[in-house]
């Protein structure tokens, strides 16, 4: 989150990033896999700041520049805008005294052959949703961070995929007006204890099956304009999970519990003739509690208020990462 | 649009049609068991009157987003076949979560 604050936004760093080509991706598979993808990028990270290394932690997050056959230029692992553009001149640097043909090389891994990702089941045809998460203003200062933390400006983002057919039971099968639609069990378990999960100030874990107390989103056609046909959607939803895991990052188990409960409201426009939604805004808004191993409330336990928004996603490549709790979708 | 071309913004408030469909909605599922609503924060309910707040509340300013305007590959794969082609280096952003996503 940090390096989305100080390090890309950054003037210098951005300048140089245009000789580059920028990619961003999941160190935690890349690091292990056994695909070529995977065996690229561990080549080039144990060139790199922490080759070698598995103390105190195996992790090779950082960032990398690279030919595309793996020959380290430079690498990093710090958020100081000053640093990562000192990198990036070096990389250049680097990059400038190889030879025209060893920059221009087709050794290796073409980038494409026997890929094994998720970005691959990306639903062309189906409905993409840009989800937001934010902490909401909570009433008195019990559990909130210092505006000078980084805790009190955090968000995050997910994305939540549906296929074709999937977006197709959002719709009423009669496209009049008033005509209302319930969400079938599938699409909505997966918009619900699927996503609506606190990710605010680090990541977690869809809620299980069997926490889900209380879910419905019903939609109604507000409006039909030749092709166009406008939905109000409205709903509710409350999980709650009790078990025994660690809240804090090196924590020992413990007894606890952990939900969500709020409403939901928003529009869609569905196209007739494409049978694709062309617009979709849909908040979520209630009360979390708990936390999970990895997302950063071990301090912050009580119920507090937070807040969803779920857009349209472009088709910009940014925007075609796999969700987070993708496992739990059985494609 | 820092989101790209395809993004639509729907206006900050509900538009009326949608209003009226969703507040006779709500009306009819006022009876929803919320006895464990005590949890709620009843200040930040999700009302039609406070739809636009709370999503203006939530959305991420356009500051917040400046980091996604790079031209962003989604994969490490996509770098290797993009830079072969264009006779560039790879600049590779690699954390746990996915950098462009959730972290």
């Amino acid at each position: 989150m940090t390096a989305r604050r100080a390090v890309f936004p950054d003037a210098k760093v951005r300048a140089l990033l245009q000789r580059f080509v920028p990619a961003a991706d999941e160190v935690g598979r890349l690091q292990r896999g056994k695909d070529p993808e995977s065996l690229l990028f561990q080549k080039v990270a144990e060139q790199g700041h922490y080759a070698g290394r598995s103390v105190p932690t195996s992790t090779r997050q950082g960032l990398y520049a690279t030919t595309a056959d793996g020959r380290m230029l430079a690498s990093i692992n710090h958020n100081d805008p000053a640093r990562v553009a000192a990198m990036l001149e070096k990389a250049l640097a680097a990059w400038d005294a190889l030879t025209e043909a060893e920059r221009a090389t087709q050794a290796g891994w073409d980038g494409t052959t026997d890929r094994q990702r998720l970005e691959g089941r990306y639903p062309q045809d189906g409905l993409v949703l840009r989800v937001t998460t934010r902490d909401l203003e909570r009433p008195g200062a019990a559990g909130a961070a210092p505006r000078d933390d980084w805790r009190s400006k955090a968000w995050n983002l997910d994305y939540l995929w549906f296929r074709s057919e999937e977006a197709a039971t959002f719709v009423p099968e009669k496209r009049a007006l008033g005509a209302t639609r319930t969400l079938a069990p599938a699409a909505l378990d997966r918009l619900t204890r699927v996503q609506l999960v606190d990710n605010v100030r680090g990541q977690t874990y869809p809620a299980p099956k069997e926490s889900l107390e209380r879910a419905r989103l019903t939609t109604t056609v507000a409006s039909v304009k030749g092709t166009r046909v406008t939905l109000a959607l409205e709903g509710e939803a409350r999980w709650e999970q009790s078990g025994s895991w660690s809240i804090g990052d090196n924590g020992a188990a413990t007894a606890t519990k952990r939900g969500f409960e709020g409403r939901l409201l928003g529009s869609a426009t569905w196209d007739t003739k494409t049978n694709r939604f062309v617009a979709f805004e849909l908040l979520a808004v209630g009360t979390r509690w708990g936390a999970t191993q990895y997302n950063g409330r071990h301090d912050d336990l009580a119920p507090q208020p937070i807040g969803y928004l779920f857009e349209l996603a472009s088709d910009a490549p940014h925007e075609h990462v796999a969700p987070a709790g993708f496992w739990e979708y059985g494609w | 649009m820092w989101w790209g071309p395809r993004a639509r913004h729907a206006p900050g408030r509900l538009a009326g049609h949608v209003r009226r469909i969703a507040l006779a909605l709500i009306v009819l599922s006022a009876s929803a068991d919320f006895s464990r609503a005590g949890e709620i924060n009843e200040a930040q309910a999700l009302t039609l009157e406070s739809y636009a707040t709370l999503k203006a509340a939530i959305a991420p300013s356009p500051a917040e987003c400046v980091w996604r305007e790079i031209g962003w590959l989604p994969t490490f794969g996509e770098a290797v076949a993009e830079a072969r082609r264009a006779g560039k280096p790879i600049f590779l952003w690699a954390m746990n979560g996915h950098p462009l996503a959730c972290v």
